[in-house]
């Protein structure tokens, strides 16, 4: 080897070990700041979820932090709009079937002013709620779990992003040639020229050994062990995200999991043999029963279920002036009726209550 | 609910806990002047304004990175809904060092401040007691605007007050 080609040599060397899949400290850095800049501009999106034989898209755009439009279509056809211009929120229900799913259970059949919102709703109106948008400060945000409301969800997507981060094992930037890299277990597209695509690590299954004893809840996956997920970015900014929550892949370590834990808890043979029947059943009766499974103990710990889904989240448009105008023709209402919207009377009643007595 | 609100004051006068050696000096709180009324309108939405004295509270300061401070209320009738703190740093304040801003953020509220974005202004939002703080930055001055968790135009007071320009 002459010493013109040594650095060349080097490089190579260099190169194929980066291939290696070794640790990228800064690609989670790289993402999350590629998340900021986005996040700080104005910009359209697409966010399409499936989940249970549904598919939910929501359509919109966003001014800015307290200016967002969005409509929600079921399978193809519209079924709930809503714009949000500061404090005030407008909804109108396209297809009124979506109605009752969205109604308060403690509901009051009209506000104060006699006007009846649901009737409203009902009739296709639009109804603007001068005072119904969410919480402002995301501690106050009233509590639900991912699915209830694809709307919430879609102007949520960054603060889910994030958490999926926060949750993943490590952050690495694409890249085919690595070792690590296995095409079948990919379900994503690699990325378009001058592309970057960040791809989130799952972390190892928890371990029935971990736990032990009789009296230790199982080694139940979390929504982080079945999250595949790959944020696109292109000059500095996310293009798109993908997102698949599958215990597929998993099926067999997740039960393997649930025998060693029910054997650590002498659980019946046949509760074993139950448990493990299902290596043979269809993978897709297997996640099923698998996932109906983790799902109840999660729900017996008050934590939400695992949702099962994959979401395509796009921003066709990022950057320049967008505004949300409200709608002109409308029914002024409270729209506390539906769920995850209006101010919360109760509590500010309370609240009021409180300040009065520290007054006196 | 009032001497809440009231109170977001004070932290800022303080140098935060600061290491001085790294973000600054700070003063003694008897340099401090009063920022007048006259910054703001007499009403904002549907509030009224009024000065809040903070003199006593002020002189007590023994390390502070501001010069020039105003504590307003913001009412409707006798109820205080709001408070709006506005301080001018001296210029030991390095505002351009995102680590002096940031050990400032850190010091307010509850938890760590959300970044957001209205039009072009960055705002940072987090909790107090039943409040919701915002803190943005408008050149040599910081504004810190607490709002009752009751008040139902929170997002519009503070579009509001993002118009104003206390250097003016």
């Amino acid at each position: 080897m002459t010493r013109r080609r040594l650095p060349l040599a080097l490089a190579v060397l260099a190169s194929l070990l980066a291939a290696c899949g070794g640790p990228d400290d800064t690609a989670e850095e790289r993402l999350r700041d590629a998340l900021n800049r986005t996040e700080r501009l104005a910009r359209t999106f697409v966010y399409v979820e499936e989940a249970g034989g549904t598919t939910s898209e929501v359509v919109g755009l966003v001014e800015d932090d307290f200016r967002s439009k969005a409509r929600l279509s079921i399978d193809g056809s519209p079924v709930f709009d809503q714009v949000q211009s500061d404090d005030v929120l407008a909804v109108r229900f396209v297809d009124p079937d979506l109605l009752p799913a969205m109604i308060e259970d403690r509901a009051a059949a009209s506000d104060e002013d006699g006007v009846d919102p649901v009737e409203a709703l009902r009739s296709r109106r639009w109804v603007l709620d001068l005072t119904g948008a969410p919480p402002l400060s995301a501690t106050d945000a009233i509590e639900r779990s991912l699915g209830d409301d694809q709307i919430l969800d879609a102007l949520d997507a960054f603060r889910y992003v994030r958490g999926a981060i926060g949750g993943a094992r490590r952050v690495i930037k694409f890249n085919p040639d690595s070792l690590d890299y296995k095409p079948s277990e990919d379900p994503f597209p690699h990325p378009e020229d001058g592309v970057i695509r960040y791809d989130l690590e799952r972390p190892s299954l928890p371990r029935a050994s971990a736990f032990g004893g009789t009296n230790t809840a199982p080694p139940l996956p979390g929504i982080i062990h079945l999250r595949k997920m790959s944020v696109y970015v292109e000059d500095g900014l996310v293009i798109r995200v993908l997102e698949q929550i599958d215990p597929a892949e998993r099926l067999s370590d997740i039960i393997d999991g649930a025998v060693n834990y029910l054997r650590d808890v002498n659980a019946s043979n046949d509760a074993v043999a139950r448990v493990r029947a299902l290596k043979q059943a269809p993978a897709d009766q297997a996640s099923e029963a698998v996932i109906a499974g983790v799902n109840l103990f999660r729900e017996r710990q008050g934590e939400d279920p695992i949702r099962l889904r994959t979401l395509r989240l796009e921003f066709p448009r990022l950057g320049g002036v967008i505004s949300v105008e409200l709608p002109g023709d409308f029914v002024a209402a409270g729209l506390e009726v539906l769920k995850h919207r209006g101010a919360d009377v109760a509590a500010l009643e309370e609240s009021d209550d409180d300040v009065a007595a520290a007054d006196r | 609910m009032r001497r809440c609100l009231l109170a977001v004051a004070v932290t800022l006068l303080a140098a935060c806990g600061a290491d001085t050696a790294s973000v600054g000096s700070p003063v003694a709180g008897d340099a401090i002047t009063l920022i007048s009324s006259s910054v703001l309108p007499s009403t904002v939405l549907d509030l009224e304004v009024t000065p809040e004295d903070v003199a006593d509270q002020v002189a007590t300061e023994s390390r502070a990175f501001v010069d020039e401070i105003g504590l307003f209320g913001l009412r409707a009738g006798d109820l205080l809904k709001a408070t709006l703190q506005v301080s001018r740093f001296n210029d030991d304040a390095d505002l351009d060092r995102a680590a002096f801003r940031n050990r400032i953020l850190r010091e307010i509220g509850q938890r760590v401040p959300e970044e957001l974005r209205l039009g072009a202004d960055r705002v940072h939002v987090t909790t107090g007691n039943r409040q919701t703080i915002a803190i943005w930055f408008r050149g040599d001055h910081m504004m810190i605007l607490s709002v009752r968790s009751d008040y139902d135009q929170p997002r519009r007071l503070l579009r509001e007050l993002l118009e104003l320009d206390p250097s003016r």
